[in-house]
């Protein structure tokens, strides 16, 4: 619980940088960072107007492996996180694009979560009824957001997650001070 | 994606790395979407066989799974283990995507990436094989 009170700040604080930057996705110049430029992080992805490629240049990698580690230790406790953190670490501090940022993270759960979800499975904790229904909504989700996320603005999309960041974090603080 | 954020720029930018062989770049994608609609597909039929048995689905309570149990209970066509098939697979999807990254990495001689994904490759499967023995 202790935790949930430094949860709730830092992904209030990101969803504030989130919304701050709201109109510009990524900086063009940001600050230089060496281990992106020995990792050859920076990339390029395919712009939804159709215009070609756009670039981006990845920094603050560190900040980056601090709330990849916020992300581990809220998800083993709490059973939430990864993208409430890895999203506004990639988006607000790593000037990762929104786009890039959410298909990352949610590639980074889909295998994360396959080793724990592997080991319930196996242990026969897991509801086979509730499962075969989230996974038919979520796939059928999935494709549409896929299908929705090229003509949708990035002024939209982060808009959007910075909304959920904060229902997220106000609903993590009502389960813990006991109202919900 | 990995691919997206990660391959793309490294066979793009530095002009002297060699480029990802043309049929494993078409392949990873179609590998991953064929995971996906095979999973949902095993699921859907599952489900079908389940309504069609007249038999309930328990809501709350989990089937423990036993390995050796599972090509009888195929054969015979039994709901939970269409539906367990079709988890396994859908489970099995993105780690497969792990280990086509690694393909990939080796492909390029990208020797710091084949380390890393190599190294998620054996945490990934060191903490499944640990967590079902346990």
């Amino acid at each position: 619980d202790v935790l949930v009170y430094l949860f709730v700040p830092v992904i209030l604080y990101s969803s504030f940088v989130m919304f701050r930057q709201r109109r510009a996705d990524v900086d063009p110049k940001p600050r230089p960072d060496r281990i992106a430029d020995r990792l050859r992080l920076h990339g390029t992805y395919p712009d939804p107007g159709g215009k070609g490629p756009i670039a981006y240049r990845v920094t603050g990698t560190r900040i980056g492996l601090f709330f990849g580690f916020l992300a581990g230790v809220s998800a083993g406790l709490l059973g939430i996180g990864g993208g409430v953190f890895k999203v506004p670490a990639m988006s607000g501090f790593m000037n990762v694009p929104i786009r890039v940022a959410s298909a990352t993270s949610n590639f980074m759960i889909g295998v994360t979560a396959a080793s724990g979800a592997l080991v319930y499975l196996f242990a026969g904790e897991v509801s086979f009824a509730v499962t075969a229904a989230v996974v038919i909504g979520v796939l059928a989700g999935g494709l549409l957001g896929v299908r929705v996320a090229p003509h949708a603005s990035t002024l939209g999309l982060r808009s959007a997650f910075v909304a959920v960041l904060v229902v997220a974090a106000v609903s993590m603080l009502l389960e813990v001070t006991g109202v919900l | 994606m990995i691919g997206k954020g990660v391959t793309e720029p490294r066979s793009a930018s530095p002009p002297s790395s060699p480029e990802v062989p043309e049929a494993l770049r078409r392949a990873i994608p179609r590998i991953v979407r064929f995971g996906m609609f095979l999973g949902l597909g095993l699921i859907v039929l599952g489900l079908v066989l389940y309504a069609s048995s007249g038999e309930g689905l328990s809501l709350t309570s989990g089937t423990p799974v036993h390995l050796h149990e599972l090509p009888g209970s195929l054969r015979s066509f039994a709901p939970v283990a269409v539906l367990l098939v079709g988890f396994l697979v859908l489970l099995a999807t993105p780690i497969t995507r792990v280990l086509a990254s690694l393909i990939e990495f080796e492909s390029i001689h990208d020797r710091p990436f084949v380390m890393i994904t190599g190294f998620v490759l054996v945490l990934l499967c060191v903490s499944i094989v640990v967590g079902i023995l346990a």
